[in-house]
């Protein structure tokens, strides 16, 4: 009786770990920001999917190549990525919502911008772990 | 034996092409479910049809920043009195993700009528996340930005 409840708790572990993966989740979201500051090509390549849609709040969207060129280039460069709030939304087996708001500041094409940002992400979880696929900002009214 | 190495070959290139034909026929049914949802959210407003677009577990965003959940995104939009006119809904590309989770990315364009007589130009870039529920496309999540 002991070894059933024992091996059906074993399972039930299992199964809550197999779900759901929020810690690995938040890790992937302080790794993605941490790399967008530092423009650290090797983190960014594991945690963008291949496939990422990257839009700003100006309408502007990076695909992943994009986005790793354009820091190459110094096209963008973020000097702070503050989020005042950070939420997931929804999180599944394979599939995560996140809400942050953020104080975004650096430069593009030379000219600074310092903005306070809603930011919806969508996040994939891959053989490589957790992946933003997708994702897009909105200034938020104050 | 030889036969049977081109039967295998024949059998592969038959998967592809089917593959291919679903990825169409997905692309297809998303731009159709995409036009819906623009013609229901700026125009008929009519609930009925946004329960069927939206998945369970919808997260819908504004422009201005205003997060809502499936119900109250159904609410807000079937009580919204703003008449929408020249309405145009451009540039849809779908991204697959996996074989049941598409991006869709859409330019919308529209002069917003307001209750109060004022007239507000909209041009927003949309971002779309659409999964596939029960064989359905179903709008998962939604982020509109407001653009120049």
């Amino acid at each position: 009786m002991r070894w059933v409840v024992f091996i059906s708790l074993f399972f039930t572990n299992l199964i809550a770990v197999a779900q759901v993966d929020s810690v690995g989740l938040k890790d992937a979201m302080q790794k993605l920001d941490k790399a967008l500051l530092q423009k650290d090509e090797v983190v960014l390549k594991s945690v963008l999917h291949k496939d990422v849609s990257y839009g700003h709040s100006n309408g502007w969207i990076q695909s992943k190549e994009d986005i790793l060129n354009d820091f190459k280039s110094g096209k963008l460069t973020y000097n702070k990525i503050e989020n005042n709030s950070s939420a997931i939304v929804r999180i599944d087996k394979k599939f995560a919502t996140v809400k942050t708001n953020t104080n975004a500041e650096g430069s593009v094409n030379g000219t600074a911008f310092k903005l306070t940002l809603h930011v919806m992400q969508f996040w994939i979880k891959t053989k490589k772990g957790w992946q933003l696929i997708a994702r897009q900002s909105a200034k938020l009214s104050t | 034996m030889r036969n049977l190495k081109y039967i295998f070959i024949l059998f592969v290139l038959l998967g592809t092409l089917k593959v291919n034909a679903q990825t169409a026929k997905d692309e297809q049914e998303i731009i159709e479910r995409t036009q819906l949802l623009s013609k229901t959210v700026f125009g008929t407003k009519d609930s009925l049809t946004l329960e069927d677009l939206f998945a369970s577990k919808a997260s819908y965003g504004h422009s201005h920043g205003n997060l809502q959940t499936r119900e109250e995104a159904i609410k807000g939009i079937s009580k919204n009195r703003s008449v929408y006119k020249d309405t145009s809904l451009r540039n849809i590309t779908v991204l697959f993700a996996s074989n049941s989770t598409a991006i869709v990315r859409c330019l919308f364009d529209a002069n917003e009528n307001k209750v109060d007589g004022t007239v507000t130009a909209l041009h927003f870039s949309m971002m779309l996340v659409w999964v596939k529920e029960k064989n359905k496309w179903k709008l998962f999540g939604r982020q509109a930005v407001s653009i120049q």
